[in-house]
């Protein structure tokens, strides 16, 4: 690592709180001026929800942490050229978003596992598995892990420019204006393959309708 | 967006509901919209409706692996440090190559561009000593003389064979492209991801902070004689060395040989110490399968490395070549996408 690199250390010891209220974009031109805890806060910021966004995408933990990495270093990379003409953030989901794609189509080429199919040999629990948290106890924990997993399933049936579209939203909170600039489409594209995205989960998950209004 | 002196209908409300939905409405057009929802039973129900699936479908956020952001600023600081020391030896900013590494980078798109001027000039290529089997679309090639410029210096520099019908070349498979194949990597658990992005990505050693400086450099229509002199001889040595020491093969050497090193060059060592081979087999087999699958692979490692006009100027080659011309149009097609950031 370089002498007058100093990142590491900003992530473990927080020595600028302010940049905490910072908008993304204030982070970039101080990152730019050279301030590298401007950088380690933009990672902080960002990475639980783009790590989702990939991990949903690419299915494979391995390859969603890899596509958070490579996305943050052509954030570094490009940084000279971001261009204000959108939010931060729907610029560094369009990297993470192209990167997505490169991996899918790159293991398009290879065998995978499907996300539901268990290692033959490891007999590790699948991710499906491994994500549903049955929670202490009650009906309420059991309901909740069996919606859980059902929502996961549901979500990866979805077709692909749906998918993308629903977890931009909901996982990622971008706007629709924001998420067009990201999937490259027209802000009433995005909103109809939203609408069909929740009905297509509407449909799947209508026997716990009446709980999710209970839980409101 | 609902205007909240006019009428609200049921499809107004449709079109403005995931708007309400996630709020994203001012809140008077928000008021209005909920008014609309408590007075229209179908309106009501589809709102109510795709509230509860939201609250269904929300998926909890997983917690990224420990250390995650410890390993992404490592990855980042190694790669800084390393042009943090390039940048001191230059006037340039921190982050962006120095000038010698931009004219290097200059120089090598120069000698691409002259070996391609030399091609569409004479209908042929340079050193072409036996005859493609490859039904090689010169004419379309050669349709679009002005997107390359004179080669007034490789002509010079370089002897020029004439054409003759010597042993064909034998037949090789068409390039697979980012078949990274390296059973060395293949195993762990993170193979896999390695070989999803090694190619492309990881392999990438220069920033792309060269690319616009190459673009405005070495424009296609742009480059002239005395310009490619003095980036060859500003350039570092160790850049231009595979260029201007190494001649190119023989027509009739292995192509296919120095390819598969070339892709293994590529896959062990990234793209950057791959680059002077590619370009080296295209120059040597030009017109040839394995010319054209050079020129192929150096366009992506060229991609990968962020030098997006050295890029494109390989593919708009192989567009015009009936093999290349789907793939070469679909990542000029992402390269647009990529510059347009």
């Amino acid at each position: 690592m370089g002498q007058d690199w100093s990142l590491r250390s900003a992530i473990a010891h927080d020595r600028s709180p302010g940049l905490r209220d910072a908008t993304d974009e204030a982070l970039v031109d101080q990152f730019r001026q050279g301030d590298r805890e401007a950088l380690s806060h933009l990672v902080r910021r960002h990475q639980k929800p783009l790590y989702n966004f990939a991990l949903r995408q690419v299915r494979n933990e391995s390859a969603a942490e890899d596509v958070v990495q490579e996305t943050f270093r052509r954030v570094v990379q490009s940084v000279d050229v971001f261009g204000r003409t959108g939010p931060f953030s729907a610029w560094m989901y369009k990297i993470a978003r192209n990167l997505c794609i490169d991996t899918l189509r790159l293991r398009a080429a290879k065998s995978h596992r499907s996300l539901d199919e268990p290692e033959p040999a490891s007999g590790e629990a699948t991710l499906l598995e491994r994500t549903a948290d049955p929670g202490a106890s009650v009906e309420r924990a059991v309901v909740s892990a069996e919606i859980r997993v059902r929502a996961l399933s549901a979500l990866d049936s979805l077709p692909e420019e749906q998918r993308e579209v629903f977890l931009l939203r909901e996982m990622c909170d971008l706007r629709f204006a924001e998420i067009a600039e990201v999937v490259s489409a027209s802000e009433n594209t995005v909103k109809s393959r939203m609408r069909y995205a929740l009905e297509r989960l509407q449909a799947a998950l209508c026997d716990y309708e009446e709980y999710a209004r209970e839980l409101r | 967006m609902a205007k909240p002196h006019d009428p609200m209908t049921c499809e107004r409300f449709d079109a403005v509901v995931l708007d309400e939905l996630y709020g994203e409405l001012a809140p008077a057009d928000s008021a209005v919209i909920r008014e609309h929802a408590a007075e229209c039973e179908r309106c009501g129900a589809l709102l109510r409706g795709l509230r509860a699936t939201r609250t269904v479908a929300a998926v909890p956020l997983e917690e990224p692996p420990a250390g995650l952001a410890t390993r992404v600023v490592d990855a980042i600081a190694s790669q800084r440090s390393v042009v943090g020391r390039r940048a001191r030896t230059g006037p340039t900013r921190r982050g962006r190559l120095p000038a010698g590494a931009v004219l290097a980078l200059a120089a090598g798109f120069v000698l691409f561009v002259g070996w391609a001027g030399l091609w569409l000039h004479r209908g042929q290529p340079p050193f072409a000593t036996t005859i493609s089997r490859e039904p090689v679309p010169m004419a379309a090639v050669a349709a679009t003389p002005s997107a390359v410029p004179e080669p007034v210096e490789l002509a010079a520099a370089e002897p020029r064979s004439e054409p003759s019908a010597g042993p064909h070349e034998p037949e090789t498979p068409q390039p697979q492209r980012r078949a990274v194949a390296n059973p060395a990597r293949v195993g762990s658990p993170k193979a896999a991801t390695e070989l999803a992005l090694a190619d492309r990505t990881f392999a990438a050693a220069p920033p792309p902070a060269a690319a616009p400086a190459a673009a405005a450099g070495a424009g296609v229509g742009e480059i002239k004689a005395p310009a490619a002199r003095a980036a060859r001889s500003s350039g570092p040595p160790e850049a231009t060395a595979g260029a201007e020491q190494a001649p190119p093969p023989a027509r009739g050497s292995d192509s296919s040989t120095d390819l598969r090193a070339a892709r293994q060059t590529r896959d062990a060592e990234g793209c950057a110490a791959a680059l002077p081979l590619f370009d080296r087999i295209a120059h040597g087999a030009a017109g040839t399968p394995n010319g054209f699958a050079a020129v192929f692979d150096s366009a992506i490692c060229h991609e990968a490395i962020g030098d997006y006009p050295g890029a494109r100027a390989r593919l708009e080659v192989l567009s015009r070549v009936d093999a290349y011309r789907a793939r070469a149009r679909d990542e000029l097609d992402r390269i647009a996408g990529q510059s347009g950031r």
